[in-house]
């Protein structure tokens, strides 16, 4: 995360805070990546000096230095000259956020330019650039997640994609632009820009079983792929999602299905699923039957408050939501291709594009034994929306099947 | 905003504002002096809006009628019988709905892998029913006791579990030690993954255990099946790259469609070495989400050898694109290359390959050579049939006779599918080596003697005197040089005790004496291979891998036919292993 909107979003958060009085601040822990290492760098007060000790053991290394650098607000040199945009003749308007002036200039090179001709434009593979630059290295996981959304939606010409991920880009630049001026604290900022951030960013649970049920690899930008796994939380029903980019500590140990029994853990607030951090656990690969038979009766037996969720964690949080759900259709039904039906007569065709195999091998399952629940990624088409399979099951350990 | 306007929006942000940005100003409504910038603003968050209350869901029963279903198979040009003959779930003829155990036998001997495989469950089936010809039923039999082709173990051990009498008996047995070796790694699982061990339980077994147990993976359960795939995906935190390509290369042939979706995440994004190797696995499983898997990867796919080897895991797959390349590749004068080509060319070669392939014999490298033969059992045909004669002729590699022979037994047995007969030079016979000639100094007293030192040691061995049975079994062997019982006997009892480096001492003394006859002895193969093989463990332990790479060269070098198929397995394994290691 870039320093200095780091110190701009905790001098705005700070503004709204009541006048702390006379509070001492004894000691400070930092999170530092650098050099492609996460290292944790203690300062303590003792006796009036401040003491430094990192996770790496290296007090002058850069992780100490960034550290003592946020501590002491010192400013970091020039990155370049702001972003200018042009407008109408005659027009020039006053110099922006780095990152929302980027954000501003890319939504504008897609629009010019044209969804069509979007690949291979230098226009937009500049702007795409600068957007990344402006966000700092390591680019956050989200970021770079949306970079590699937009470019396979403008590879597809998935023009609406296109539309609701560049409104996330909309909604983020004026977020910035305005950060001085908004009165209520920006969830959807806090979502795109920080892993973790400020008072009430992150929910503390102990104390409860979580199920992993599908994990994946996806693409995001720079090398590597983003690993997802997705848990329910047999308590509350919710989705969770653990999620790793190259740069980030590795996530916790365990294949797929796991039984994970979390002492500790902290789940950020922001697009569904949530993403959860895992600190202290114990992982089975041997899940009983009785949290199998809980986890189907937490599926979602309506798919049109599915596909409400849906919507409403778009307009939440544009162009970051990537909706994971469990259903549990009342039946399937064989028109041509295998169609899920809910208890209402509502119908969630399969993604067969997506995952062709996958869905043969459903359809396999669906004809020996109709699986109970259904996981998978929600996925908007022309005419509604679909279902990516990525795993199923019933009451029991034997019926779940791993799709992908 | 109206559906009106919605096609509109589409329009604008699909080919460019910029072409008339007055107009799309107007028809917004925005203000006359409104910058590009706002103007896309307005755009993208309207039809962002707009096409967010489409993502709804229906009663109509529609499809997702997107075309992204991967290329159709490309298939093999053979109308012949074996070309035609399918598997379940196929039209037209099929291998489970043949009822001549002949022909089956043939299937076995000559057919793809799949067919192959369905061919050994289609016997089991019918001698199990029992109401075949007596003859041609002892045949069948006969040929599941000597099939030692390590790509159908789990299908012969189900059939033979199912045989009347001994055989049926003995695999019966091997089932149960197989179910109590299971136990005791379930246990060693859950007591990882509670934290009571830091040690993967399954590497940490010997490699002929391991062997043994991940023969059937198709009957281990869920979760040991999950700690596999957590294993190789490298997310048990316990195991280095090493250990997950060797237990990735242990699971080449286990078949189990439950590690496909790890095996696929390592095809798309694992490291060169294990994404080759888990496209190996891949291709032998039955599961309509390997050719997409595959395809995805060859067309990323750029390095010949990888290539290569996903054009041979397509292949098995039914899917027969690369063809031609590879066998472009044959001409090459990379060795690694070459052997890549010749593994892809058993899945995706034909009989057209026959003589190119068989150019190859004339190979110095034993590896190549070897890989040459195997790859002809597959795709030569009567052509071939003098090269491999002359290479058994010439050749004084035991494993190699037994490639040979392997390759000829599949070569007619395809002959006979195709309704073919046989020429008169294609019969050959093998003569078994004479057993060596005794020195004429041992008298028929010094044979009698040494005959009763043999027993009395077996006798001390069995009351627990250990070296006063050894004192007789080397008496035995100077009594009468050149026999092999004592020999064997003193290997067996270390290898009892654990002393692997003295056992290869007194098998290499009956090897000297008598090859031919310990190789056709099942039980002393299978304690030979044993024996070299925890050795070479042992040296690869103490970290001198070239002694650990001489010894399991050595032992390959043996007909190891008659040994069991898994432990023959893990030795080659463990020769790849060591290779690629030293290169």
């Amino acid at each position: 995360m870039n320093d200095e909107l780091l110190r701009r979003q905790a001098r705005w958060q700070a503004e709204r805070l009541p006048d702390p009085g006379d509070a001492e601040i004894g000691r400070a822990v930092v999170e530092v990546t650098a050099e492609g290492r996460t290292e944790w760098v203690t300062l303590n007060v003792r006796e009036g000096k401040l003491v430094v000790t990192s996770t790496d053991g290296n007090l002058d290394g850069p992780h100490a230095a960034a550290a003592l650098r946020l501590l002491a607000c010192t400013p970091l040199p020039e990155k370049g000259p702001e972003i200018r945009e042009e407008t109408s003749p005659g027009t020039i308007e006053a110099p922006v956020d780095p990152l929302a002036g980027a954000f501003r200039h890319l939504v504008t090179s897609v629009a010019r330019v044209g969804c069509r001709h979007a690949i291979g434009s230098p226009t937009v593979d500049d702007a795409l650039d600068r957007v990344v630059s402006a966000a700092g290295e390591p680019a956050p996981a989200t970021l770079a997640r949306w970079v590699s959304r937009l470019r396979a939606a403008l590879s597809a010409q998935d023009i609406p994609l296109v539309a609701q991920l560049l409104s996330g880009a909309v909604a983020v630049e004026e977020a910035l632009s305005n950060a001085s001026l908004a009165a209520e604290p920006d969830e959807g900022l806090r979502a795109w820009s920080f892993s973790r951030t400020g008072v009430g960013a992150v929910e503390t649970v102990h104390d409860r079983i979580w199920i992993e049920i599908a994990r994946e690899q996806v693409a995001a930008l720079g090398p590597g792929h983003l690993q997802r796994r997705y848990l329910v939380d047999l308590s509350t029903g919710e989705i969770l999602r653990e999620e790793s980019h190259h740069h980030q500590p590795p996530l916790s140990l365990g294949p797929c299905p796991r039984k994970v029994t979390v002492a500790l853990a902290e789940i950020e607030h922001g697009p569904p699923p949530r993403r959860a951090r895992l600190y202290q656990y114990a992982v089975t690969p041997f899940v009983e039957d009785s949290h199998w038979a809980e986890l189907a009766a937490l599926a979602e037996r309506s798919f049109a408050a599915a596909a409400k969720t849906y919507r409403q964690s778009y307009v939440e949080y544009p162009g970051l939501a990537e909706p994971f759900v469990l259903v549990a259709p009342s039946t399937w039904e064989h028109v041509a291709g295998l169609v899920s039906v809910d208890e209402a007569g509502d119908a969630l065709p399969l993604a067969r594009a997506d995952a062709p195999g996958a869905v043969e091998l459903l359809v396999t399952r669906v004809l020996e034994d109709e699986p109970r629940w259904v996981a998978g990624r929600l996925q908007q088409l022309e005419d509604g929306l679909v279902l990516v399979p990525y795993a199923l099951g019933a009451l029991s350990a034997a019926s779940y099947q791993r799709l992908r | 905003m109206s559906d009106v306007r919605l096609p509109l929006l589409r329009a604008w942000l699909d080919e460019g504002i910029g072409v008339d940005v007055e107009a799309i100003r107007n028809e917004l409504g925005t203000r006359a002096d409104a910058s590009d910038a706002e103007v896309a603003a307005t755009v993208v968050t309207s039809l962002g809006r707009a096409s967010l209350l489409k993502a709804s869901v229906r009663p109509d029963r529609r499809l997702d009628d997107r075309h992204s279903l991967p290329p159709a198979p490309v298939g093999a040009a053979d109308s012949s019988f074996l070309g035609r003959l399918g598997v379940a779930g196929e039209q037209g003829m099929r291998v489970d709905r043949l009822d001549d155990l002949r022909t089956l036998i043939a299937v076995v001997r000559g057919g793809t892998l799949v067919q192959r495989r369905a061919a050994v469950v289609r016997i089991g089936a019918l001698l199990a029913h029992g109401r075949q010809d007596p003859e041609v039923t002892k045949e069948a039999m006969v040929m599941l006791h000597q099939l030692r082709d390590v790509e159908l173990l789990y299908e012969r051990a189900k059939a033979r579990e199912t045989l009347p009498g001994a055989q049926g008996r003995r695999a019966r047995t091997e089932a149960e030690q197989w179910r109590a070796t299971l136990k005791k790694v379930e246990a060693s699982v859950a007591s990882f993954w509670d934290g009571e061990s830091r040690v993967e339980p399954i590497l940490a077994l010997p490699g002929d255990q391991r062997a043994m147990l991940l023969a059937r993976v198709r009957d281990l359960p869920d979760p040991i099946v999950a700690h596999l795939s957590a294993v190789i995906e490298g997310c048990d935190g316990a195991t280095d790259e090493a250990g997950r390509m060797a237990l990735l290369s242990s699971l080449r042939y286990a078949g189990d469609r439950r590690l496909v979706p790890s095996l696929s995440m390592l095809l798309a994004t694992a490291p060169a070495d294990l994404a080759i190797e888990a496209a190996r696995v891949l291709g032998r499983i039955d599961d309509p989400r390997v050719r997409p898997a595959l395809l995805a990867a060859f067309d990323r796919s750029l390095v010949d050898s990888r290539r290569a080897v996903l054009v041979g895991a397509l292949a098995l797959q039914g899917d027969y694109r690369g063809c031609g390349y590879v066998r472009e590749l044959l001409e090459t004068a990379d060795a690694h290359v070459r052997l890549a080509a010749l593994e892809a060319l058993e899945a995706v070669g034909s009989s057209e390959d026959s003589e190119s392939v068989a150019a190859g014999l004339e190979e110095q490298d034993t590896v190549l050579l070897a890989r040459t033969v195997r790859t002809l059992a597959r795709v030569g045909d009567r052509r071939v049939l003098p090269g491999l004669l002359a290479l058994r002729e010439r050749t004084s590699v035991s494993a190699l006779w037994a490639e040979a022979e392997d390759a000829i037994a599949a070569i007619r047995a395809r002959l006979e599918l195709r309704g073919e007969e046989p020429q008169t030079g294609d019969t050959l016979v093998f003569k078994v080596p004479a057993a060596p000639v005794e020195r004429k100094t041992v008298t028929t007293l010094a044979r009698l003697q040494a005959r009763r030192d043999l027993w009395v040691g077996s006798l001390w061995l069995l009351l627990g005197f250990f070296g006063r049975a050894m004192a007789r079994f080397d008496a035995a062997a100077l009594r009468r040089p050149g026999w092999t019982p004592p020999l064997v006997a003193a290997g067996m009892a270390y290898i009892g005790r654990e002393e692997f480096a003295r056992a290869l001492t007194a098998f290499r003394q009956a090897i000297a004496a008598d090859r031919s006859r310990l190789e056709r002895n099942a039980i002393v193969i299978k304690a030979i291979a044993h024996a070299f093989l925890r050795r070479a463990e042992e040296m690869e332990r103490d970290g001198r891998k070239d002694i650990a790479r001489g010894l399991v060269g050595e032992v390959l070098a043996l007909d190891l036919r008659r040994a069991p198929g898994a432990l023959r397995f893990e030795l080659v394994r463990r020769q790849e292993a060591l290779r690629r290691e030293a290169a």
